[in-house]
């Protein structure tokens, strides 16, 4: 399967990201072009009782797509949707899906009032191409810790700023997807 | 064409039940707008509302897992994966509900996929999850596990306003191609997503449309596996009440005596649980008999409809091999 990050962006507002992710593929309508799939992952809810992958797929006119939510993973919620989607692509029927990996919330610090964090991360998820082909997606089997990810985002964030860990090998970027309650994984990509 | 296993499966549900009368009058007294008369639901083959009282998600969820993750282990099944479905539980944050089994069975590097959106029909979807997974090579001895578990915590999670909901957990361990258990022939899954918010226009769109999706699931899933509707001596369905029963037979043109009504009137309607319980209660009851075929019915809230068209092959005759 191969990856291509089309945006990640973490940015302080008062309103729900609805909008923002909406008019992002808007303009970018060739990120949603023969797509099979359409992945939402989620940690936070934006409003309780709205499905946001439903959602996003009557706004965006994608109502011929298979939706995909992936939910109460912290920051294993895109390896979760990959494990997924790898299952779906395997058998040749479908090959291509848009995830979008988003949550907003109020941060602790957070001093204005109302003031959220949104997180927002659309990638494109292919088995014939893209910017990184996903040499493996796995769990780790290490223990988990108490504190949750605040966001489903946060460790893509990283990944869009290319400050993942890097091998020896400098065309692999791996990203271990930090310990939460969940547990940890890890997703080794290697440049294309 | 599917080639899914159910191996293994547990059904947990309380003991402690209210009448359905007592819990529509206790979600109205918080506030919530129910849409149906009392008579009305009682009407629909409702009765009673099975209700926990001890254990909480995670222990429920440990109860129906354990059985069956023994017997894994004997037989040496490695766990692959778990889906996870909650309707009524989606907001767990900061909280691990499989610890305790994580630790127990080790199962560290075993992804749990929390799989949200397709309410009561997250049952098929997993199944049709399963089949794509091991529709390509896999090890032998693989196994995914379907664990589903609601427990409502105030009249706002037992209650939608159209429906009551009982709590429940049940679990089922799905593998490639086995000789004996639930056979899969064809398992369909068909998505409307009309409802994702409570907008009344969308939701009354669903309500009057609801029966061509489930006709289109189960005409694809019958054409899937090449089996008559005629054949099905059973049909097991979420248990949405015998209003929706009657309509669906009707439109399926299947006798509605073939959908299995023997748990709606004590269990009531238990989210994803419905189906395996339907499954479990028939075959005690010696109503599901060896190689039968039955089908599966469920309908998600808001427009998700799965549709699978099994046999029930309870021991495989050695001399036959």
């Amino acid at each position: 399967m191969y990856l291509t990050i089309h945006h990640v962006e973490a940015a302080e507002g008062v309103e729900m990201p609805w909008v923002r992710i909406t008019d992002l593929i808007e303009t970018n309508r060739h990120w949603t072009e023969g797509i099979d799939l359409l992945c939402y992952c989620h940690q936070t809810d934006f409003e309780t009782g709205v499905n946001g992958c439903a959602k996003l797929r009557q706004e965006l006119g994608l109502s011929e797509v298979m939706p995909i939510s992936v939910g109460q993973s912290g920051s294993l919620s895109l390896s979760n949707a990959l494990t997924i989607l790898d299952w779906m692509f395997s058998n040749g029927t479908k090959n291509h899906a848009l995830c979008i990996i988003a949550d907003s919330f109020i941060p602790d610090h957070m001093d204005k009032q109302g003031s959220r964090l949104s997180m927002i991360a659309l990638i494109g998820a292919s088995t014939i191409a893209g910017d990184y082909r996903v040499e493996s997606c796995r769990k780790l089997p290490s223990t988990s810790v108490r504190v949750g990810a605040k966001s489903a985002v946060e460790p893509i964030l990283k990944l869009g700023l290319h400050q993942s860990e890097f091998t020896s090998n400098r065309e692999m970027e791996v990203v271990t997807f930090d310990a939460g309650v969940f547990g940890t994984s890890q997703l080794k990509l290697r440049r294309t | 064409m599917c080639n899914v296993t159910i191996v293994d499966y547990s059904v947990y549900l309380p003991e402690s039940r209210i009448h359905v009368k007592e819990a529509i009058q206790q979600i109205k007294a918080d506030g919530i707008d129910f849409q149906t008369s009392e008579s009305d639901y009682l009407n629909r083959g409702f009765e009673l509302v099975p209700i926990e009282e001890e254990l909480d998600l995670e222990q429920m969820i440990a109860t129906v897992c354990r059985p069956i993750l023994r017997r894994a282990l004997q037989k040496n099944v490695q766990i692959a994966a778990v889906m996870f479905a909650s309707v009524t539980n989606n907001e767990n944050v900061n909280r691990n509900l499989f610890d305790f089994l994580i630790e127990e069975f080790a199962l560290e590097a075993v992804p749990v996929i929390p799989l949200e959106e397709y309410a009561c029909s997250t049952m098929h979807l997993s199944l049709w999850l399963a089949s794509n997974y091991f529709m390509v090579p896999c090890q032998q001895g693989e196994g995914i596990l379907f664990i589903t578990a609601d427990r409502a915590m105030n009249s706002y999670e037992r209650s939608d306003t159209f429906m009551v909901f009982g709590d429940g957990a049940s679990a089922a361990l799905f593998m490639k191609g086995q000789r004996e258990g639930q056979q899969t022939l064809a398992s369909v899954m068909r998505v409307d997503g009309l409802v994702y918010d409570l907008a009344p226009d969308r939701i009354r769109l669903y309500y009057s449309t609801f029966y061509l999706g489930v006709r289109q699931a189960v005409r694809a899933a019958l054409n899937e596996s090449s089996i008559h509707i005629a054949q099905i001596e059973l049909v097991f369905c979420t248990n949405l009440g015998l209003h929706v029963w009657s309509m669906l037979a009707q439109v399926l043109k299947v006798p509605l005596e073939r959908f299995y009504n023997l748990t709606l009137a004590l269990d009531g309607h238990i989210h994803n649980t419905d189906i395996l319980n339907n499954i479990e209660h028939a075959i005690r009851t010696g109503l599901l008999k060896h190689d039968d075929f039955y089908m599966t019915i469920s309908v998600g809230f808001g427009g998700y409809y799965g549709c699978a068209i099994h046999q029930y092959v309870k021991e495989v005759n050695e001399l036959c091999i």
